[in-house]
């Protein structure tokens, strides 16, 4: 059996893997290296700049606080010019008020006592002319109000006067009929209430004695 | 049977319903075991109609405790009150007992026959009566020649 070629190939594929097992260890060890490097790197780029953000925000504050009390500054002088302007222009509307106040009643005095001269004056022609038509008017009144008196008493007088008449006869003759059959449910009435029971007994035998004689009960 | 006088029972055509009535309540408890005649006719009745009932049945020889008899003689009454015939009268005033006894005597009396009265009334007929018979109208009150004088 030729074993010794195997334990050759055996021997030289061991080496073969032994060979790429070193390999690979020496270049996981040199990438572990560079990794190291990187990170120390990174570390001082990161200290770096945390140096300079809090240079910027610190820069940043101080420019914000700066800028506020500028503004605070600012505020406060428009304020206390604002109330000195308030303050003046209120003063001005009230002297102007006051003054317009004063125009206005000066005004309405004069327009009012040219207003009651003028009334006067007004109510003089009126008395004057208003007498004489109303006396013309009255006349006219009297006259039209004889001549419709006159056409009244001519015309609609005799025929309000029929009806009347009319009226009057109709209406007593049914208060007659009316009095009349009072009278008779009254007297009939009184007749009936007036008649003894006796009486009445007896009535109604004498009405059977009539009814037998006229062959009611044959 | 013809000759029975039943006026002392009723009168008018109310009460003879209502006596008849009565006849028919006591024929149905004629043959109960606690059937009483004279305790029916009391309940019916009252006492003294009881007496004059017994009368009437002495009169016609019946016995109180002869149940067919008994039977036999109240269905002859009922149909003798069914067949009485009637007479409506209207009068001008409410008559009492005894006026009502007048006039129902009358008729036996004049015209010999038992009439039941049917009685009304109308106080403005004045006096007299109208009567209403058989189909036949009569106006005998004093109205009609009331009217005539009031109308002249």
């Amino acid at each position: 059996m030729p074993t010794l070629p195997l334990q050759v190939i055996n021997l030289i594929a061991d080496l073969t893997i032994f060979f790429f097992v070193g390999y690979y260890l020496l270049r996981f060890v040199k990438r572990e290296k560079d990794l190291e490097e990187k990170e120390k790197l990174l570390k001082e780029k990161e200290g770096k700049i945390d140096t300079e953000y809090h240079l910027v925000v610190d820069n940043a504050l101080t420019k914000e606080r700066k800028i506020i009390e500028d503004a605070t500054d600012q505020a406060e002088s428009i304020i206390s010019k604002t109330e000195f302007v308030s303050q003046e222009s209120k003063e001005m509307v009230n002297r102007a008020l006051r003054q317009m106040a004063f125009d206005i009643q000066k005004e309405s005095y004069d327009a009012g006592r040219k207003f009651i001269g003028d009334y006067e004056i007004f109510l003089d022609k009126l008395s004057v002319t208003s007498l004489s038509g109303f006396q013309n008017i009255t006349k006219e009144f009297g006259t039209d109000l004889e001549r419709q008196i006159k056409e009244f008493r001519q015309t609609l007088l005799p025929s309000i006067e029929k009806e009347i008449e009319g009226y009057k006869i109709q209406r007593l003759k049914s208060l007659d009929k009316e009095i009349n059959a009072l009278v008779q449910k009254v007297s009939q009435k009184a007749l009936n209430k007036s008649i003894p029971s006796e009486d009445h007994s007896n009535l109604v035998i004498e009405s059977l004695e009539k009814a037998k004689k006229e062959g009611i009960f044959d | 049977m013809e000759d029975l006088d039943l006026s002392v029972f009723f009168k008018t055509n109310v009460e003879a319903i209502d006596f008849r009535t009565g006849l028919s309540n006591i024929s149905e408890k004629i043959y109960s075991t606690d059937f009483d005649l004279e305790k029916a006719l009391i309940a019916q009745f009252g006492i003294e109609k009881k007496d004059r009932f017994e009368m009437l049945l002495r009169n016609n020889n019946i016995l109180p405790n002869s149940g067919p008899a008994l039977k036999d003689f109240l269905g002859k009454l009922q149909e003798k009150i069914s067949s009485l015939p009637v007479i409506s009268l209207t009068l001008a005033f409410e008559p009492g007992e005894r006026d009502l006894e007048s006039i129902f005597d009358w008729f036996p009396l004049n015209i010999n026959k038992q009439l039941l009265l049917d009685i009304k009334v109308d106080t403005d007929i004045i006096a007299g009566a109208y009567i209403n018979y058989n189909g036949k109208y009569s106006d005998f009150s004093i109205k009609p020649i009331f009217d005539q004088i009031c109308s002249e």
